[in-house]
């Protein structure tokens, strides 16, 4: 397994900054992550700004979990980084996503 | 007029019917594009037109013409699908011919503006995937296939479908590493990823992989290398690369314009293809949908294709192109000829002694070819409503796609023939009522859907010939027309009274009024306030009647009943006092000798008659038109019982005559229009009978019943 290079944190506006590279390697962490910021709260703010890369398995869950929430709870992506914004439109799921 | 003139003259008729013609084989590509009959009519059209500008020295129609034709050949040969958006691109070019032959034949030296011609060949250029901008300078070029070779980076587009293993993450294997090596040998067009198999969370394992991709790619590489892209993956993967470059014009896939709703949906993920099977299991042909609808017969729709057929075969024949006016003179003609004959028939059966019955035969004789010559002439001067209801079809396509609606016109009765000054006349009240069934009948394609009817509206035109009259239909499927507006408009404009109960037809009445418009909006077509009111005048004009049929949600039809006032009469000759009127033969259903026993009174002057199992009216032509003479009365032999189509009565006459052709002329030529006549005609003796318009005659006949009985 390499090296981690992914982490969260939570700003003083409540935005939880993803931070690092965003992989299938880190989706039991990210999922327990989700499961947890999201009890009781109307709108999870998340930002993507510091990730420098995602891939198929960490989109997909960040879009089964919007599917899942939403009207009711609102999964807010507030920022991307430019390499996230390269490979959301390199796989058009910028729309599922956003 | 010299021989130029002529030459010229000769090349504007043809051209107008070539243009035609390539109009129609447009119009029927759209609903069959792989038509090979009509993609060679059309090509043959341009083709044609492009010698014979060229013969008469227009070049920059002649021009204009190769590069269509140009185009053409590529369909011909099938290096060109028919798209929507082709078909839209052509007609529009038929109309820039047409404007330009239209030029010239205003007498301008140019055929074209200064500009707009090279902006047009551009149009069909870039089309062809020429260069626009280095045109050829000789007339007819190299093909143009050739040029496109020409670039030395050719590009190609390619549809790429990755559909990879659900397990594909185990591999080690991601989608946006396959997608990001893909991008690096050309431009992305399009990602459409598919998230039809995206699961519940319930069912969601995050280790699975639910995505697939179509990617559309612009690339100058080989497909070989394409396919080295996918070197780690394809062998467990369903990896399809596809050459789309025929329908990747200018970077648009101009086969999404025809493509049916369910493959774009499909396509782009918005549903499965389990949902478009059920969904599409549900739909009916048109056809069919008529048919369970009662919009139609089985029977009729079969007439109708076969109509079609029939139509286009009819369409082929050589024609020539006469002047009216001496088809005029011929028909005039003919009419004297036969009154001559008469007279002399007449004069013989007066003067001449035994013996010479040979001689009176021969007349008589002389005299039934004359009628036959009479009435072939006068079908000269009809034509079949094919070419006005075509006309149609192209105005309903172009207004309903800047609508945003779906429209489909069916016709039948093409080849119900009128008189040419009829079909003149009712060309523009037709394209009115066209028009409002368009803007205000049939919803768009949503609002239908909530309504659970098909997306497709469709507008009905039907003619056929009954009761010596031609009745044309326009019917819509839409929304109907809304009585409580009727009512409510009639109300603000002062017509009826709050408190005044009225019948759906009455309340129909009122669109026909000047000044009414139910519409809540204001389109660029048919705009508001002037409408039916001047349909009403022109169709009165023509001596015919204008009905209105409505049901909410159900659709409009409009029932146009055009008496055949120019054309030549099947006539049942009668007498009443020493008057001959004429009844149109094809309303008479019997004639029966009268028995003033059977009569029965009501009211004061009403009378009926036992007809079958049935009671009729009898109408009186002296009441009608208020002749001043006494009615048959007393001197009543026969009772002519007639149906209108619409309501059937009996006319109490004096003598029946010989049925017989008659040409009729019509009185307001020469004098005015009189309600309940249709016209006259001359007899053998050179006397006038008129002869009456039965329809006049029954709403005559009934609005009195109807005053009265208010």
């Amino acid at each position: 397994m390499p090296a981690r290079t992914f982490s969260i944190s939570q700003d003083g506006q409540g935005i939880y900054n993803l931070e690092g590279e965003l992989s299938i390697h880190e989706l039991d962490e990210f999922k327990a992550f989700l499961e947890e910021s999201l009890k009781g709260a109307e709108e999870v703010p998340i930002s993507l700004a510091k990730v420098r890369f995602i891939d198929t398995a960490a989109l997909q869950l960040l879009i089964a979990f919007k599917r899942r929430l939403e009207p009711e709870v609102k999964l807010r992506i507030s920022a991307v980084s430019a390499e996230v914004e390269d490979i959301l439109s390199l796989c058009g799921l910028k729309a599922a996503l956003m | 007029m010299n021989e130029q003139e002529e030459v010229l003259e000769i090349f504007f008729s043809e051209s107008d019917d070539l243009l035609k013609l390539a109009e129609e084989s447009l119009l029927s590509l759209e609903s069959t594009p792989e038509s090979m009959p009509d993609i060679e009519q059309l090509f043959r059209s341009v083709h044609t037109l492009k010698s014979s500008a060229a013969m008469v020295g227009f070049m920059n129609i002649s021009d204009y013409a190769h590069l269509l034709e140009t185009l053409l050949e590529r369909l011909r040969s099938r290096k060109l699908d028919v798209t929507k958006n082709l078909i839209t691109i052509l007609l529009s070019s038929i109309d820039f011919i047409r404007s330009m032959v239209d030029r010239v034949s205003q007498g301008e030296t140019e055929e074209a503006a200064p500009g707009v011609l090279d902006e047009r060949k551009d149009q069909v250029k870039r089309y062809l995937g020429i260069d626009a901008m280095d045109a050829p300078g000789e007339k007819f070029g190299p093909p143009a296939k050739e040029a496109t070779k020409e670039p030395p980076e050719e590009f190609s587009f390619y549809r790429i479908d990755l559909a990879f293993r659900k397990d594909l993450f185990y591999s080690g294997q991601d989608p946006i590493l396959v997608l990001l090596g893909l991008s690096e040998l050309g431009e992305f067009v399009e990602v459409i990823p598919d998230l039809s198999e995206f699961p519940d969370f319930e069912s969601f394992c995050m280790y699975d992989l639910y995505i697939s991709w179509r990617v559309i790619i612009k690339t100058n590489r080989s497909y070989e290398d394409l396919e080295d892209v996918f070197m780690f993956v394809k062998d467990d993967n369903d990896i399809r690369i596809k050459n789309v470059t025929k329908n990747y014009r200018e970077g648009i896939d101009i086969g999404l314009a025809e493509k049916k709703l369910g493959e774009v949906l499909l396509e782009t993920g918005k549903i499965t293809a389990g949902v478009l099977t059920d969904a599409l299991n549900k739909q009916k042909k048109l056809g069919e949908v008529l048919v369970d609808d009662g919009r139609i017969e089985p029977e009729e729709l079969q007439k109708a294709v076969a109509l079609q057929e029939e139509s286009r075969k009819v369409y082929r024949k050589t024609t020539i192109r006469v002047d009216v006016k001496k088809l005029d003179n011929l028909v005039n003609l003919a009419e004297e000829m036969g009154i001559g004959v008469s007279k002399v028939l007449m004069l013989f059966e007066k003067y001449a002694g035994h013996g010479q019955i040979e001689m009176l035969e021969e007349i008589e004789n002389l005299l039934k070819v004359n009628r036959e010559f009479e009435e072939r002439v006068a079908r000269v001067r009809m034509f079949p409503l094919e070419g006005t209801f075509q006309r149609f079809q192209r105005m309903v396509r172009d207004l309903a796609f800047k609508q945003n609606k779906e429209i489909k016109v069916i016709s039948a009765g093409l080849d119900t023939e009128l008189d040419k000054e009829v079909i003149e006349h009712i060309s523009d009240p037709l394209k009115h009522i066209v028009r409002n069934c368009l803007d205000h009948g049939i919803e768009t394609a949503e609002e239908r859907q909530v309504k659970g009817k098909a997306p497709s509206g469709i507008i009905e035109l039907k003619a056929y010939q009954r009761g010596g009259s031609i009745f044309i239909e326009i019917s819509d499927d839409g929304k109907g027309i809304d009585l409580m507006d009727i009512r409510q408009k009639a109300l603000e404009k002062g017509w009826i009274q709050p408190d005044q109960v009225l019948s759906k037809e009455a309340l129909l009445r009122f669109i026909f009024m000047p000044g009414f418009s139910t519409s809540s909006k204001v389109t660029e077509l048919s705009g508001r306030g002037v409408g039916m009111d001047v349909v009403k005048t022109q169709i009165d004009q023509l001596g015919g009647t204008i009905d209105i049929e409505t049901e909410k949600d159900r659709g409009t039809r409009f029932t146009l009943c055009l008496p055949l006032t120019f054309a030549l009469m099947d006539v049942l000759h009668v007498m009443v006092h020493d008057n001959s009127y004429m009844v149109p033969l094809q309303a008479v259903l019997e004639t029966e000798r009268f028995d003033k026993g059977l009569v029965k009174r009501f009211g004061a002057e009403e009378r009926v008659y036992p007809f079958h199992d049935d009671y009729l009216p009898l109408v009186d032509i002296a009441k009608i038109l208020n002749t001043g003479v006494p009615s048959a009365g007393d001197n009543t032999s026969a009772l002519v019982f007639v149906d209108t189509g619409k309501k059937a009565f009996g006319i109490p006459v004096e003598q029946v005559l010989e049925p017989r052709p008659v040409v009729v002329k019509s009185l307001e030529t020469n004098y005015r229009t009189i309600k309940g006549i249709a016209g006259a005609t001359i007899l053998g003796d050179g006397s006038v009978s008129l002869v009456l318009d039965l329809l006049g005659f029954e709403e005559i006949f009934f609005q009195h019943l109807f005053e009265e009985a208010g």
